[in-house]
């Protein structure tokens, strides 16, 4: 496309034009050809086809009318009758022929089939009317049977297929009519269909070339609007390249042109503002006021440089002597911050231990104090040990004194109770003396015969009494021995307990002792305690004191870190100074 | 031994007066109207009992020294001192053949019953007198004649309750106590 690109503006547009219109015109004569087309076949149908197909109709309706009439002749024995059917007759010959007129006028256009067809029809036409001629005799001469058998048998053969050929032609004709309507139709379907291709051609290749145009005028336009109006805006860094030769592109090379001087005018003026004087702009013709007024600018620029060039020197000398001058106090700051803060980590370490060792202290206080109150309670827990066991003491006296008591009265209770069996024994004996005495009565009594009786009941009552103090003694003697074999065990028992309690009292005071040794070394180890309370107390005060210097220390040190910060923030201050004075100075090395 | 210790005065009150109405009570005399009734002083020898009719007992003592005579027979045990009299005393255990001779002396005696049989007085060892008692003719039994021949004579009869009453007079047949009577 590059051809067009480079075509003179006014080709470009009439080449567009033309084209289009030739495309216009082509779409023109393919309607009209088209149309044309579709009226022929329009016309063949209606002066051929339906003309034939009505001629042919009528032709056949007249060869019945006319078959009608031969047999009404036939039928008819009147020759008036006979008479009119022979003119009806007449006329629809008439009109045969001149319907056949009609057709044969279109015969030339008629296919071979259809030819033969309308031969045959006119063959046994003629053969049926030479029949007709023969029939009609017949009639006129009342001759009727035989004229009927004539017409049912060769007659109507040759009118039935005269009939049948005449209408293979209807349908002949009947069916062109159809293939004519078919060739109308398609026609029709391929018009639009050309039409619809051609205007969508049409449409694409206008919008093409309405598309290349734009592009090829108008875009570069454009641009070239946007190029100036970042120039006039005083934007000289634009680019633009020259795409083709047309008027376009001529523009396009003297914007180039322009560009390119402004950028080297500009460049120069930034080269002098970065300092260098020496620059010089070569200027492109005498008229061109830009660059000489430029140059003697430069020029007095120049010397002006010059002058500045000594004041520079005696600068840039102080300049570099603070710059050593704050160095050396930045590094001493540094030195001593750093060391400074050495010192507070070491302090800041020293107060924590001294606050560990605190917090010991303080719980070594605690749990004396505790113990301390253990040892107490302990101490009052001894001293209730040793009463009791004095109480245990005095209990066990008592009941050693009891036990002995026992003892002794047990030992009076046997004496008493050998006594009671001396006393029984004598009992006895008397109750012995009493029944024999009871007896002698008795005996006497019986002597004594009639008046004895009632003191023989007596006697025996008497002895009966002796019989019971008797039993009773007995009895006595046994409750006797039981009282002394109890006081026997009693006295064993009552000396079992006198040693058990003497074993106790033993087993007591060895426990006194014992709890009274605890109680002596728990009340020393109560005062050792007290002491080591005294002495953590102590170590508390001590390490407060030592924690309030630590504080001290660094608070000071603090103090002095700070202070030192303020001074190397100072003298970073100063040697950023130094750092941009010398900087300035040296920003016009350029011009010495 | 704690429940007669324990006795209440009511008690007591009541035991009293059952024995006083026992007491006052005449005693009965066995046996039907009509049946002689005779009394027996019941003497205990050894593991025996035998009854002697009261007419005959004079005395009891307390067996206090008994001094053995040789050549004696066996069932004469020695003599006692009866108010200054010496009395002949008899084991009538070894007399009734139940026992040998010196068993007197284990045998435990603690009583002499005084005899008088035909105004001679003898003295029978017995471990105890019981009781004077009265029996009916009727009750009385014959003793059984089959058993023996030595001193079988001498009981007489036996009680429903198996007392064997001795015949006193019985001993004077005895020729052996004859012998001793001539000696004296």
């Amino acid at each position: 496309m590059s051809w067009f690109k480079n075509l003179p503006i006014r080709s470009k547009l009439t080449l567009s034009f033309s084209v289009v219109l030739a495309m216009f015109v082509a779409l023109g004569v393919a309607s009209l050809l088209l149309m044309e087309r579709m009226n022929d076949n329009l016309v063949k149908t209606e002066s051929v086809h339906l003309a034939n197909i009505k001629a042919t109709s009528d032709i056949n309706t007249n060869t019945s009318d006319f078959r009608i009439g031969e047999i009404q002749h036939i039928l008819s024995t009147e020759d008036s009758e006979m008479l009119k059917y022979e003119k009806e007759m007449e006329q629809k010959l008439k009109d045969i022929k001149a319907n056949e007129e009609i057709y044969k006028a279109n015969l030339s256009t008629a296919t071979p089939e259809e030819k033969m067809a309308w031969d045959k029809f006119k063959t046994n036409w003629n053969t049926y009317l030479e029949e007709h001629a023969e029939v009609e005799k017949l009639s006129k001469t009342n001759k009727n049977e035989e004229a009927k058998k004539l017409v049912r048998g060769k007659s109507q053969k040759l009118f039935d297929d005269a009939s049948d050929a005449l209408l293979t032609v209807i349908k002949i004709n009947s069916d062109n009519a159809a293939k004519s309507k078919t060739n109308a139709a398609e026609t029709h379907h391929f018009a639009i269909l050309l039409t619809v291709a051609l205007l969508v051609g049409g449409l694409v290749f206008s919008m093409m070339m309405a598309r290349a145009l734009s592009n090829g005028i108008a875009l570069p336009l454009t641009k070239l609007a946007t190029v100036s109006q970042k120039i006039s805006e005083g934007d000289t860094n634009q680019e633009i390249t020259v795409e083709s030769t047309d008027e376009i592109g001529k523009l396009f090379g003297s914007f180039q042109n322009l560009i390119q001087y402004f950028k080297g005018i500009s460049d120069a003026a930034g080269n002098l503002a970065q300092g260098d004087l020496t620059i010089k702009v070569k200027a492109k013709s005498d008229r061109d006021t830009l660059s000489n007024s430029f140059n003697a600018m430069a020029e007095k620029l120049r010397r002006n440089a010059q002058m500045e060039k000594e004041v520079q020197a005696s600068l840039h000398e102080g300049t570099q002597s603070i710059s050593s001058a704050t160095s050396q106090i930045f590094a001493t700051v540094s030195e001593q911050t750093s060391s400074a803060q050495e010192q507070a980590a070491a302090v800041s370490e020293t107060s924590s231990t001294v606050e560990e060792l605190r917090s010991t202290s303080e719980m070594t206080a605690r749990k004396s104090v505790e113990v301390s109150q253990i040892a107490q309670s302990a101490v009052q827990i001894g001293q209730d040990g040793a009463l009791a066991v004095e109480n245990i003491m005095k209990g066990m006296q008592s009941i050693r004194e009891k036990v002995e008591a026992i003892a002794q009265n047990i030992l009076t209770l046997s004496e008493q109770t050998q006594q009671i069996g001396e006393i029984t024994t004598a009992v006895n004996d008397i109750a012995d003396q009493s029944n024999i005495l009871s007896l002698n009565a008795t005996i006497e009594a019986a002597r004594a015969g009639e008046q004895g009786k009632g003191f023989a009941v007596v006697a025996e009552e008497v002895r009966n009494l002796a019989e019971q103090s008797k039993q009773s003694t007995a009895k006595v003697r046994t409750i006797l021995g039981e009282i002394q074999k109890a006081t026997n065990a009693v006295v064993m028992a009552s000396e079992q307990g006198t040693k058990g309690v003497e074993t106790g009292m033993v087993l007591a005071e060895k426990a006194g002792d014992v709890i009274r040794k605890l109680g002596e070394n728990i009340r020393l180890a109560a005062q050792s305690v007290q002491q080591i309370t005294a002495s953590a107390n102590q170590q508390n005060v001590g390490m407060d004191q030592i924690s309030q210097a630590m504080r001290e220390i660094d608070q000071s040190t603090k103090q002095f870190v700070s202070g030192a910060r303020e001074l190397e923030s100072a003298a970073s201050g100063l040697n950023k100074l130094a750092g941009q004075l010398k900087a300035t100075t040296d920003s016009f090395k350029g011009t010495r | 031994m704690d429940d007669e210790m324990t006795l209440t005065e009511k008690e007591i009150q009541r035991i009293l007066e059952d024995r006083a109405r026992e007491l006052a009570r005449l005693p009965k005399l066995k046996g039907a109207a009509g049946v002689a009734i005779q009394e027996f002083l019941i003497l205990e020898v050894g593991n025996e009992f035998y009854g002697v009719h009261i007419e005959s007992v004079q005395e009891i003592q307390m067996l206090k020294g008994l001094a053995a005579v040789p050549g004696t027979p066996d069932f004469w045990a020695g003599l006692i001192n009866l108010r200054g009299r010496l009395v002949a005393a008899m084991d009538l255990r070894c007399y009734l053949g139940l026992a040998q001779r010196g068993s007197a002396a284990n045998a435990a005696y603690s009583r002499v019953v005084i005899v008088n049989v035909a105004d001679m007085l003898i003295a029978l060892l017995v471990n105890e007198v019981k009781n004077v008692r009265r029996f009916g003719n009727d009750s009385l039994r014959p003793p059984v004649k089959d058993l023996g021949r030595t001193a079988a004579g001498i009981v007489t009869a036996i009680t429903p309750d198996l007392i064997s009453i001795l015949d006193l007079d019985a001993l004077l047949a005895d020729s052996r106590i004859m012998v001793d009577e001539q000696h004296e």
